[in-house]
């Protein structure tokens, strides 16, 4: 029963995070123009209406909402995809998979540099010039206002909007022992980020005909049991979760149903953040037996959270990769045939 | 249950030794036992007391050696006592102590004779009947057990409850931080309050501190004793900042050289609005509230309580009492006053500055730099110390529309709390929550809708009336990780049975406030501050004493299903005999 317990609680995922300083030169990104004209016009007459500082939030009055959903468009593929702290880990594996399958994805993180080799990469591996990206750091609201500019001036709309950027400082310490620069930054990346860019997100598809899908990581802790050795982190992600569940309820209070927020759970995937952890008895044994590279979690997530769309849903979702059972049958499988030892680090 | 009345008697015993060598101190050799060489050394400094009857003691010490056994431990407790007592008021405290004791220990014999008197009724009506007989015998027994266990877990409490603390609470220049420093302070605490503001620090302490003269004034005698050390100091703190939080933590620990219990109740709300119309403004636009509205909200203040001394000092010329008219005549006068000032007298104190980051730095980051900042100075004092971050709406994990961003720092917050009783296991940090469920303080109100407050006529209470109930579980918390909650089932429970009733409670239907002002409602409740609540004890014993009650009962039925299946008994002697 000790495994059981402890095995849900470190069903963690730790998602691309972005540490380095971010530099101030950003290297102009220029994108080949996509697509029909109808759609360009169209978007760029809502584009012109979102860029407007001033502008009331479009939600104060639903049946504003509601005229504007009257004219809304059904969601087609190619998607327009943006994904926060998307250059390294679960958030860069995603973007590649969304490429794969057709979509256009704007990729962002807070380091102009690495944006710009992850485009290259990322356009090396495709084939195709269907990638965008700019700076972004997700703390800071004019930065995620100019991000939503940016998509619209080089997609016009954004069908997916994948709040990936998470931070746990890469320190694995009771929190008495937390420095405060790692403390402010988890908090501040993983609560205050997220909810900026929820916000900047709603007003963005509210005011898109085709609406739009949010999609919130969650990570350890979600679930509220404790995370001990990164409590900050783990507070941070169940707050996601809840926030998550609050959005939902306010737009159904403003009986909103074109824009839809959802969760995702990559599970436990093996990016820097999992492994600079993994220096406890316990902690490689769950690794081992639970974690996935990030490619395989994003092959799973990818066609899920491409079905969304797909079937025409405005049903809020909670898509995990890492199910309660898959996770017992596994730790099941090793405890009684040994599988899956030492698969990515060599155990005691 | 038994490891807890062992606890309580382990003092009593102590003292009951203690006491008993102070007063047969010169049959004690303190030479005299050779075995115990190695604790000698531990018994130097105490050779002090040898000195004064040395003599008497050499010329004893051979004759001693025969019964070395007993002088053993009367050698060690002796050592132990004049370690502990050998300041100059030894004596005074002995004699307390002792007296304490006595009392308590006849209250014991009294209890047990009473129960004797019982026993032998109880042998009278059973007629000499030989199961009958076993039966009072196992039911006595039963029933002095149990009666043991209650009683003792009550002195425990008696005996833990005593003694001041030394509080810090953050944020505590308004609402519910401020009730609960002024409960802590009129339990006889020593509390440290912060908040942003420098001036309303000033304020709040000057107010505190007035209300701790009253209470000391009106108190009886018995309870002044206890009011003696309490007292309030406070510094300015924006938990936000780590630096400010070192600087409030190294304050309270150069004031009060320790801190007991540290209760993070910063917080702040900003408003019921969807997350849209929320601004990502700064912090710092946050930490600096309008200077012009506070400085308004000051005047409001200090006018009303001029206007409230006038009519203090006119009621004492007149010696008139507080009859209906003349109260209500008063308290409008005074609402009046306030409500010309500031237009409107409760909830336009702050402007809401909107801000995700403000929420989710004083929620969230400041919840956690605090909680981080009291565990090391918990951790590097010798006295255990606890912890309580403050729960509120969407800590239990249900959706909070409209409060979006305020509902997920505190879901997160509770989340912490588990993470941080795994961590803090082994050390003699505390961690717990402490949920005051809702309060009337601007947190709530500001921004609130007419509909809002007709729901908070049914389930809202005054800050005054939380902190009365919360402040004695705070200051008898032991361990770690518990729950310390207001609305507990029971009170919710009688909350929506006399929902009818509560309709107008706060606010009538046009969701104006009925309730009295603050200095008003401080009379009231000095007033009945020494009334026995009934709720409130309830709440006290319900860990403990709901256990003995229910082993009680079933014990009673034990005796009941036995006594039906011998012959023709008297089982409601049993039941009287045990109750």
């Amino acid at each position: 029963m000790a495994i059981t317990a402890t095995a849900t609680s470190s069903l963690f995922n730790f998602n691309c995070s972005l540490f380095h300083p971010p530099s101030l030169s950003c290297p102009p990104i220029l994108p080949s123009l996509p697509h029909h004209h109808l759609r360009l016009t169209l978007a760029r007459k809502f584009g012109i209406f979102t860029t407007l500082p001033d502008r009331k939030p479009f939600i104060s009055n639903p049946s504003v909402c509601s005229s504007s959903a009257g004219k809304s468009q059904p969601m087609v593929p190619p998607y327009n995809i943006l994904i926060t702290g998307s250059t390294k880990g679960i958030g860069y594996a995603l973007a590649k998979e969304f490429l794969k399958a057709g979509d256009n994805v704007l990729i962002c993180s807070r380091s102009a540099e690495r944006v710009e080799s992850a485009i290259q990469t990322l356009r090396a591996e495709s084939g195709v010039q269907h990638v965008w990206g700019t700076k972004c750091d997700v703390r800071d609201g004019n930065d995620v206002k100019n991000l939503v500019k940016y998509a619209q001036e080089n997609l016009q709309y954004i069908d997916i909007w994948i709040n990936n950027a998470g931070s746990n400082a890469y320190s694995y310490k009771p929190l008495a022992e937390a420095s405060d620069e790692d403390l402010i930054e988890v908090v501040t990346t993983n609560t205050l980020g997220l909810m900026i860019c929820c916000r900047e997100a709603m007003k963005m598809m509210l005011n898109q005909p085709r609406g739009g899908h949010i999609f919130n990581i969650d990570g350890a802790g979600s679930d509220g049991r404790p995370t001990p050795r990164f409590a900050a982190y783990g507070a941070t992600k169940r707050s996601v979760v809840h926030l998550t569940k609050s959005l939902q309820a306010e737009l159904r209070m403003q009986e909103v149903s074109n824009v839809v927020v959802h969760n995702l759970s990559p599970g436990m995937v093996t990016t820097d953040l999992l492994m600079s952890g993994a220096n406890t008895k316990q902690a490689k044994f769950f690794i081992n037996v639970l974690a996935e590279p990030a490619d395989e979690v994003a092959k799973y997530l990818v066609p899920n959270i491409r079905s969304i769309p797909n079937s025409g849903s405005t049903r809020p979702t909670y898509i995990r990769f890492l199910t309660g059972l898959k996770a017992y049958s596994q730790i099941f499988s090793r405890l009684a045939f040994g599988a899956r030892r030492n698969r990515y680090m060599v155990e005691d | 249950m038994a490891t807890v009345a062992k606890f309580h008697m382990v003092p009593a015993v102590f003292h009951h030794r203690t006491t008993q060598l102070g007063f047969c101190r010169t049959s004690v050799s303190w030479d005299s036992i050779p075995p115990l060489s190695r604790r000698r050394v531990f018994l130097q400094p105490c050779r002090s007391f040898r000195t004064e009857n040395g003599g008497a003691k050499d010329n004893k010490s051979t004759k001693k050696l025969a019964n070395s056994d007993k002088n053993k431990r009367k050698n060690l407790l002796g050592a132990i006592k004049s370690f502990i007592f050998s300041k100059d008021n030894s004596m005074e405290k002995l004699e307390e102590n002792l007296s304490k004791i006595a009392l308590h220990l006849g209250r014991y014999i009294v209890t047990m004779m009473s129960t004797g008197v019982i026993l032998v009724i109880g042998f009278n009506l059973s007629g000499g009947d030989g199961q009958m007989n076993d039966l009072i015998w196992y039911s006595w027994v039963g029933g002095i057990i149990i009666g043991t266990m209650i009683g003792s877990n009550m002195v425990l409490d008696e005996v833990s409850r005593a003694g001041p603390r030394n509080v810090v609470i953050t944020g505590s220049t308004r609402g519910l931080g401020k009730a609960l420093a002024r409960e802590f302070l009129l339990s006889g605490d020593r509390v440290v309050i912060a908040s942003r503001s420098e001036e309303s620090v000033d304020m709040t302490i000057k107010e505190l501190e007035e209300n701790l003269q009253e209470g000391i004034a009106t108190a009886p005698s018995s309870c002044r004793k206890n009011l003696a050390h309490a007292k309030v100091v406070g510094t300015s703190c924006d938990v936000c900042d780590p630096n400010d939080v070192r600087n409030l933590a190294n304050f309270a620990v150069n004031e009060l050289g320790s801190i007991d219990i540290w209760i993070n109740n910063a917080g702040t709300n900003k408003g019921f609005r969807p997350l849209l119309e929320f601004t990502d403004n700064d912090i710092q636009q946050a930490r600096n509230r309008p200077p012009i509205s506070q400085k308004k909200v000051h005047f409001a203040e200090h006018s009303a309580n001029s206007a409230e001394h006038l009519f203090h000092s006119v009621e004492h010329i007149m010696s008139l009492r507080c009859t209906g008219l003349w109260s209500q005549f008063r308290r409008r006068t005074v609402n009046f006053a306030k409500t010309v000032l500031r237009n409107d007298p409760y909830f336009c104190e702050i402007t809401p500055t909107k801000g995700i980051s403000a929420i989710v730095s004083t929620n969230l980051v400041g919840s956690i730099l605090c909680t981080r900042e009291a565990m090391h100075v918990m951790s590097n004092q010798h006295k255990a110390g606890h912890i309580f971050n403050m729960d509120g709406a969407g800590s239990g994990g249900s959706s909070t529309p409209l409060t979006a961003v305020y509902g997920s720092t505190k879901c997160g917050l509770r989340q912490l709390q588990s993470s941080l009783f795994k961590e803090s296991k082994k050390s003699k940090v505390g961690v717990h929550t402490a949920s005051p469920g809702m309060v009337l303080t601007d947190l709530l109100l500001s921004g609130s809708t007419v509909q809002n407050k007709q729901m908070f006529n049914i389930i809202c209470e005054l800050p005054e009336t939380v902190a009365r109930t919360l402040v004695p579980r705070m200051r008898v918390v032991k361990g770690s990780g518990k729950a310390i909650n207001y609305l507990t089932p029971p009170r919710i429970l009688l909350a929506l049975v006399t929902a009818w009733v509560r309709r107008g409670r706060w606010f009538d239907d046009k969701g104006r406030a009925l309730y009295a002002a603050e200095a008003d409602r401080l009379r009231n409740w000095a007033e009945s501050r020494t009334r026995f609540s009934f709720t409130d004890a309830m709440e006290m014993y319900t860990e403990n004493t709901w256990v003995s009650v229910f082993s009680l009962s079933i014990v009673c039925a034990f005796i009941i299903l036995s006594s039906t299946t011998g012959n023709a008994s008297p089982g409601h002697v049993d039941h009287f005999h045990l109750l």
